[in-house]
């Protein structure tokens, strides 16, 4: 089996996780959503298993990213799916009614994944609801002792994609060698 | 002090005299006589260019900024008339002589006269402590075609066109600051936008010249929060000093290590970072923040970079 390399996307449920995997994987892309039934969200449909995107790397190697079910009860997948991945893109959507309350609980939940250094966190629907501001994201980060990139980013826009995953592997690669976190 | 920084290109020469020319270089800053810290960069940034006899067509396009750019000829070459040539193989001591030469034109003429104006201009835009409250404003003439209206107090500017001619703006010009009263500046027409586009367009312009002044090249750098890539000018080299910078890094050296960046891509992002605010630093040998030397592998780059070209990011530009 070819080797793989994880990223994982991860946020609330509509925050845009798996518009943004497919505005860099395309057609390689597979969906897992089923009708939403959670009436406080208003989303046709929402993602019940996971999402990956696949990319083939020339040395036969594949990079998958994949996008995490927003909903709470799906943390156990969480869990699994950050064993061994490379970095975390968490996407907040800015127009939920306690956006740092989701950042805090996705920190906690990827908490291994936060110790690398290798994470970047995208706050979508800023034009709209700008508040919290980023200043109030870098706040918040910096009382719990992190620095990590945060973006006001429209995740269908795959420049503003790309832009977070080239910060992300930046991230990774400047490290440096003790904090290598790769299975 | 900050030792300027110039540079040398070389294009269109062989293997072998790009491994020379390297050689050659380290011999001559070891003649400790230099009085710039000399790197080998791209032809755009470059002081002092040696072309390769193949590449003499492009002469008059990199003279054409005013830099030096020399030939390197073997004895069975022809060049035209007029062509400043260097003769092959390249020596130590006539590359010395040639740095040497640039040093005299460049850093007189860029100390005394030129770059003051764009530090001046770096020093009003710093981020102001909380309690000032000066309403004094600015027009600068010369660094756009138009002129820019600078209001620090309402972390605003004005420009009638975009920050594109800021980029392309050349550090040896001279620029023009004059101070407005706020009922001159209520008479400018155009949009305000934010300040922190122009602060990190003219920190990015200053790095030419080495650190701002009044930063510690020594000194433990660290972000306090990343730029705002989404509407800032950049390039990706920004996006790799920030992720550098997002933990300490013991000063502009160690910095070049680990990013493997040239001098001036270091210096431009740090110069931009302080004057956006969001540079924090610390002094030299202070403990509690500095911190270890990071190493990357060479296998670490490798999957990066492998990863960074499956994703088509090399490709992009800010």
């Amino acid at each position: 089996m070819a080797e793989e390399h994880k990223i994982i996307f991860t946020g609330s449920v509509g925050a845009g996780k798996t518009t943004a995997i497919a505005a860099v994987a395309g057609k390689n892309m597979v969906r897992t959503e089923a009708v939403n039934t959670d009436t406080r969200v208003a989303k046709a449909t929402t993602t019940v298993g996971f999402d990956y995107g696949e990319i083939g790397l020339p040395d036969g190697s594949v990079l998958r990213l994949y996008g995490t079910p927003g909903q709470r009860r799906f943390a156990f997948l969480w869990r699994i799916l950050a064993r061994g991945a490379l970095g975390l893109v968490v996407l907040v959507d800015n127009s939920r009614p306690d956006p740092l309350g989701d950042l805090a609980m996705y920190l906690e939940n990827f908490a291994d994944l936060v110790k690398t250094g290798a994470v970047v966190v995208g706050v979508g629907r800023t034009e709209t609801h700008p508040e919290p501001s980023l200043d109030a994201y870098y706040r918040f980060l910096e009382s719990r002792q992190l620095m990590l990139p945060v973006f006001a980013v429209d995740v269908r826009e795959q420049e503003h994609v790309l832009m977070m995953l080239d910060v992300l592997l930046n991230m990774l690669e400047l490290a440096g060698d003790e904090e290598a976190h790769h299975g | 002090m900050e030792q300027a920084e110039l540079g040398l290109a070389h294009v269109g020469l062989s293997e072998a005299d790009i491994r020379r020319l390297r050689a050659m270089l380290m011999m001559a800053l070891a003649d400790g006589t230099l009085r710039a810290r000399w790197t080998l960069t791209d032809a755009q940034h470059a002081h002092v260019v040696i072309l390769g006899v193949e590449a003499l067509d492009r002469r008059e396009s990199f003279a054409a900024d005013g830099r030096i750019v020399v030939v390197l000829v073997g004895a069975a070459d022809r060049v035209p008339p007029g062509t400043r040539t260097l003769t092959w193989p390249i020596r130590a001591e006539t590359l010395l002589a040639l740095l040497k030469e640039t040093e005299g034109r460049t850093l007189s003429r860029s100390s005394v006269d030129h770059t003051r104006p764009l530090i001046q201009l770096a020093e009003l835009l710093r981020p102001a402590p909380r309690e000032t409250d000066s309403a004094q404003a600015w027009r600068v003439t010369g660094l756009a075609r138009a002129p820019i209206y600078v209001a620090p107090h309402r972390r605003q500017f004005f420009c009638s066109e975009s920050l594109r001619s800021v980029h392309r703006f050349d550090a040896r010009k001279d620029i023009e600051l004059t101070p407005l009263a706020p009922a001159e500046l209520s008479s400018v027409s155009d949009s305000p936008k934010p300040l922190v586009m122009l602060q990190w367009s003219v920190g990015l312009l200053t790095g030419a010249y080495g650190l701002l002044p009044w930063l510690d090249a020594s000194a433990t750098l660290r972000l306090q929060r990343f730029p705002e890539f989404q509407v800032l000018h950049h390039e990706p080299v920004h996006r790799r000093l920030a992720a550098a910078f997002s933990r300490p890094v013991d000063g502009v050296d160690a910095a070049i290590e680990l990013t493997k960046l040239d001098r001036r891509s270091v210096c431009s992002f740090l110069n931009g970072a302080d004057l956006c605010g969001y540079l924090r630093t610390s002094a030299p040998g202070d403990g509690a923040a500095s911190a270890p030397a990071r190493t990357v592998s060479g296998s670490k780059r490798s999957l990066v970079q492998l990863l960074r070209r499956a994703l088509g990011i090399e490709a992009l530009h800010g």
